[in-house]
């Protein structure tokens, strides 16, 4: 398996839309589409007797649950700044170059051409790292919509950590100045106009251009894009580049459990030429469910 | 009170386990130790009808299976953290969902074996799932790291245990 | 003026992209057009070489004269941009609103004959844009104004060409939005 992690940095003096992905996971080997986790086998809980020992070394599902202690000492400083970062909107940079993000995903679509035989085989790699991404989105950016204004006290993830006291890092934690979380979202519109606002403007600066329900299948809706940004510079050919958004679609969806199939169309009109239209067409469950819910 | 607490993975999978023994490092009877893993998993029913209600917490939906298990003092509409979903011979069992419907449950004991003195204190309880949701967001944002995949990383289960000690601690 | 035809050069001197506007007149075939891609590009390497050694080790090493003001081109209003246009990467209104230093300081710039007249953008890269007009204009404003069209040019190459996955570097540009945006821009003219 080959990753690659990318990290966007601004640069001055062009457009810029709201910050993109910063990590993009791009899974070259696997043919297996969504893998299982890897198989080992679990043995019970019990066979580590041995209680609290100071210090930890992480959770080891071949072993099972551990009781020990919280040791702060023990903390890699390089693995915990994952976990220091805040996860505020504005404790980051929020944007990023335009251009940056473009020539970044020239190199994604190139390597997917180099490395496929066939048109399909390319966009089901720029969709598959799409996916990568969605239930990341879809935590991310549902968690950050509870954080309400009276929280920006958490906006800068590197506050001084207090003199000794377990409590220490913990201090700046968003989640703990949160009163509500956002409620999650159980209806097919609701969590279609989730996709349509908040994670359209996360990705692109702006909301989606519209938001259709086929009025010829019960299961198929339509987000539609007049000027995709992606895809802004290199037009509809032979590859609908675009299939990296709908893998970002349809791994939001499948992470909230709506379990679908969204494709990519170019669908010009007069004043957009460019327009692009994502079909999402979800499973036969998920109406069942609707119906018996709702 | 010790408590026993797993994220679990969409697969009915386990993503992270831990133990937390306090005070006084006071632990499950050895003989409930091995049943944990089991009596959590027999909850994911009662969570896979929770989900989706539409108000989970007051159990004012159209269908009220394991609603009668429930505690019922919490009148907030969100539908992220369940509350009591079930219990074990007294033991309560906690429940919170997270966004991409990965399951956090506890089950918590006053490790006496009193089985009627077991309270739980929602508010606390709530917020220690909501650090430990933002714990999982940030542990998600690890590019390395594949969803639905168990957490080994030491920082994570010190940070959860830290969490635990600060709100789950009477 | 009006604009022929726009070429673009690669810098081993290979012809990899033409748009024609005119219809009729006189039309050069496709082998013509690379023999003159060819031939420019040899002219301008020779017009470089002919380049006073002295002025190009003063430009060289940046001292600032006299001749500093004069590789100045000065912006020459929109040309053929639209306020609402949909700039791409770029931020402004229009794709630059100042005068820029030109590339293009001891090489071809200008080429006039009874008929026509030719125009040279040198890229910092080596790519070099030309535009062939149908007046024999010989006055500098004409020079600094196909000049500022030709950077726009190369603009919409950044963005249309240089950012797009399909095409490969120094190889002819098949790339429709490109050829579709500097048709609009000359039509705007």
């Amino acid at each position: 398996m080959v990753m690659l992690v990318f990290a966007i940095v601004n640069l001055t003096n062009f457009s810029v839309f709201t910050m993109p992905l910063v990590i993009l996971e791009l899974d070259l080997t696997g043919n297996e589409r969504y893998p299982l986790m890897s198989r080992k086998i679990i043995s019970p809980s019990t066979s580590v007797g041995q209680t609290s020992v100071a210090g930890t070394t992480g959770y080891d599902y071949t072993i099972g649950a551990q009781k020990t202690l919280p040791n702060r000492q023990q903390e890699d400083p390089l693995a915990a700044a994952l976990y220091n970062h805040s996860l505020h909107p504005h404790a980051r940079r929020p944007q990023v170059s335009i251009s940056a993000y473009a020539f970044l995903f020239q190199e994604m679509v190139s390597l997917a051409v180099n490395t496929s035989k066939s048109v399909t085989e390319i966009e089901n790699k720029l969709h598959r790292q799409g996916y990568a991404l969605g239930p990341r989105l879809l935590e991310l950016l549902n968690f950050r919509s509870s954080v309400t204004a009276t929280s920006s006290r958490a906006l800068f993830g590197k506050s001084a950590t207090g003199p000794g006291g377990l409590g220490g890092p913990l201090e700046d934690s968003l989640a703990s100045s949160i009163t509500a979380m956002r409620r999650r979202d159980l209806r097919v519109l609701e969590i279609l106009q989730f996709v349509h606002g908040p994670v359209w403007t996360y990705m692109f600066g702006r909301q989606g251009d519209d938001l259709v329900k086929s009025s010829e299948r019960e299961n198929e809706y339509m987000v539609v894009d007049n000027l995709p940004l992606l895809t802004q510079f290199i037009g509809h050919g032979n590859v609908q580049c675009d299939a990296f958004v709908c893998g970002i679609v349809e791994g939001i969806l499948d992470g909230a459990s709506f379990p679908c199939k969204v494709t990519a169309h170019a669908m010009p009109e007069d004043q957009h030429d460019r327009r692009v239209v994502y079909l999402i067409k979800f499973d036969h469950e998920v109406l069942q469910r609707e119906a018996l819910r709702f | 009170m010790p408590c026993y607490f797993a994220i679990i993975g969409y697969q009915d999978n386990p993503i992270y386990e831990a133990e937390f023994p306090f005070p006084q490092l006071q632990s499950f009877p050895p003989e409930l130790k091995e049943l944990n893993p089991f009596i959590l998993h027999a909850s994911l029913d009662i969570i896979d009808d929770l989900q989706w209600q539409v108000n989970p917490i007051t159990g004012m939906s159209n269908t009220s299976s394991g609603g009668f298990l429930r505690s019922r003092h919490n009148n907030s509409n969100e539908n992220c953290y369940l509350g009591k979903i079930d219990h074990f011979y007294g033991f309560p069992i906690t429940s919170y969902l997270s966004y991409g419907n990965i399951r956090f449950i506890m089950i918590h004991s006053n490790g006496t074996g009193n089985v009627n003195s077991t309270q739980i204190d929602d508010n606390q309880v709530k917020l220690f799932y909501q650090e430990v949701h933002e714990m999982y967001i940030k542990a998600l944002m690890n590019p390395f790291y594949k969803v639905n995949d168990p957490i080994t990383s030491p920082v994570f289960d010190s940070r959860v245990r830290m969490l635990a000690n600060k709100y789950l601690t009477k | 003026m009006a604009i022929q035809t726009i070429l673009v050069i690669n810098k081993s001197g290979g012809l990899v992209y033409k748009k024609e506007f005119l219809n009729g007149g006189h039309r050069l075939t496709s082998n013509e057009y690379l023999v003159l891609a060819g031939t420019l590009q040899g002219v301008i390497a020779i017009a470089g070489q002919l380049t006073p050694k002295a002025l190009q080790i003063t430009k060289n090493s940046g001292i600032k004269d006299v001749t500093d003001q004069e590789t100045l081109v000065a912006y020459a209003g929109p040309l053929g941009i639209l306020e609402s246009q949909d700039m791409g990467s770029f931020m402004l209104p229009d794709y630059f609103t100042e005068s820029f230093k030109s590339w293009n300081t001891s090489g071809l710039k200008h080429i006039t004959t009874d008929q026509l007249s030719l125009f040279v953008f040198q890229s910092l890269t080596g790519v070099k844009l030309v535009a062939i007009s149908t007046q024999n204009s010989i006055s500098n404003v004409a020079v600094s104004i196909a000049e500022n069209l030709l950077r726009k040019v190369y603009c919409l190459y950044a963005d249309y060409v240089m950012k797009n996955p399909f095409h490969e570097a120094e190889m002819p540009i098949k790339c429709t939005l490109f050829d579709k945006k500097v048709a609009e821009m000359v039509s705007r003219l």
